[in-house]
């Protein structure tokens, strides 16, 4: 059945109101325009457009804004699969045990402020990982001159003033693409 | 429009003959109504309408970071309205801009929108509204809050219900559904209303003003008449949804 915000559904003693459904008054209405789906008493309205929520093990794209000695913050800007801004836009933590297989011991080494990265989220309380293969940096700047560093083997190197910095780096690195 | 001016005064022009509207309307009848939902890429929700000569076009963004910062509500989502006319919009090139009658329409239709916009779900985040009028006819701001509803639906956003609007005008002492633009002018009052509408049912008032003169009776008729009209509004904004949902479940299954 497919259903309009506002459209009532069934009493509070009947269901218990899922996503896209509220309650006034012990009555159930929807919430959004789509598909009533009821599952185990749990009654929900599959949306039109979802708003993009982050959860464990989705892949998002973020900056890194701030590094400390064992961790830096992420600002996630978008989940791999919408092109929508997230319902909730909290920072994200990545500490430096999550950075690569083996022990590092420098947060630096990985990511530095301002790097773009592709990681995934490892619990629900946005702490991320990018110890996989694909994930990691994927856009980095000189930090001598600022230009957009370029892939050479397992280092990037700096086009403009030759630069050499490490970091944990994506197999997406500089494709545009992740 | 001077000489029609000097007409009007001398009584030559006649808005109602035979109990019938110049477009050959009944009293209680809407202008022609089209809506299309989903018409722009880079917006969360759109819908493009048309009500009568008003061509209007509404694009939702968000639930979103809100800039700058101290527009944030830490309890609620902060919903934002923009009305505006393009400058080719009106007979006489119209300065781009902000005035102060798009800025009161901002301001009531944004309000008439809070009342279904489940603000609390989102602290933080901003919903932003904007509302673009490309032909322009009396009621624009009815036919705007109409394509903002309807693109509010397509963004997903989490509504109570729904928001239809339309206009009543007396003119040469009759009560008239929808006006145009010569019935406003020479009219005697307009009355735009928008409802919050839910199951079918018109739940409550959520925008109502009034310019020129009618009597008590003539306000709660002149309601009747809007309640009516915003209900026959409401199902073509749903059929707008669903057609579009439609179109997308076949695209998906080729
Ligand atoms: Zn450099």
């Amino acid at each position: 059945m497919f259903v309009f915000p506002g459209d009532f559904l069934g009493y509070a003693e009947e269901y218990v109101p899922g996503e896209g459904v509220y309650e006034e008054e012990g009555k159930l209405y929807a919430a959004t325009a789509g598909e009533v789906v009821v599952e185990d008493k749990v009654i929900k309205v599959r949306t039109v457009k979802e708003i993009p929520e982050v959860g464990k093990n989705d892949i998002v794209v973020g900056r890194v804004v701030d590094t400390r000695n064992s961790f830096a913050m992420v600002e996630i800007v978008r989940k791999k699969g919408s092109e929508r801004a997230l319902r909730h836009y909290d920072r994200a933590l990545l500490h430096v045990s999550n950075i690569s297989e083996g022990y590092m011991k420098n947060l630096e080494n990985g990511v530095r402020y301002w790097d773009i990265i592709r990681a995934r989220v490892i619990d629900n309380n946005l702490r991320l990982s990018i110890k996989e293969e694909d994930m990691g940096v994927i856009r980095a700047i000189c930090r001598v001159c600022g230009t957009p560093l370029v892939r050479e083997k397992d280092k990037l190197k700096c086009p403009e003033c030759g630069n050499v910095e490490r970091r944990k780096i994506s197999s997406y690195y500089g494709s545009g693409e992740w | 429009m001077a000489s029609e001016d000097v007409k009007r005064l001398k009584g030559e022009i006649k808005l109602i003959v035979d109990g019938k509207r110049l477009d050959g309307r009944a009293f209680d009848e809407l202008r022609p109504i089209k809506i299309e939902a989903g018409v722009l890429k880079r917006a969360d929700g759109s819908c493009y309408l048309e009500m009568g000569k008003n061509k209007v076009v509404a694009a939702v963004y968000g639930p979103r970071e809100v800039h700058p910062r101290h527009l944030q509500d830490p309890i609620k989502a902060v919903v934002r309205y923009r009305y505006n006319m393009a400058p080719f919009s009106v007979e006489e090139r119209k300065r781009p801009g902000p005035d102060r009658r798009s800025i009161e329409i901002s301001k009531v239709s944004r309000e008439a929108l809070e009342a279904v916009i489940m603000k609390e779900l989102f602290p933080r985040c901003g919903i932003d509204v904007f509302v673009e009028v490309l032909q322009a006819d009396a009621g624009s701001r009815t036919a705007c809050l109409n394509a903002a509803s309807v693109a509010l639906v397509d963004a997903g956003v989490p509504m109570r219900g729904m928001i239809s609007s339309v206009a009543v005008a007396k003119v040469e002492g009759h009560l008239v559904l929808d006006p145009t633009k010569e019935e406003d002018f020479y009219g005697e009052a307009d009355i735009p209303f928008a409802f919050f509408i839910r199951n079918d049912k018109i739940e409550s008032i959520a925008l109502l003003q009034m310019d020129g003169r009618v009597t008590k009776s003539e306000l709660m008729e002149a309601l009747q008449m809007a309640k009516k009209g915003a209900l026959e509004i409401y199902r073509m904004q749903k059929e707008a949804i669903k057609s579009r949902y439609i179109i997308e479940e076949a695209d998906e299954n080729e």
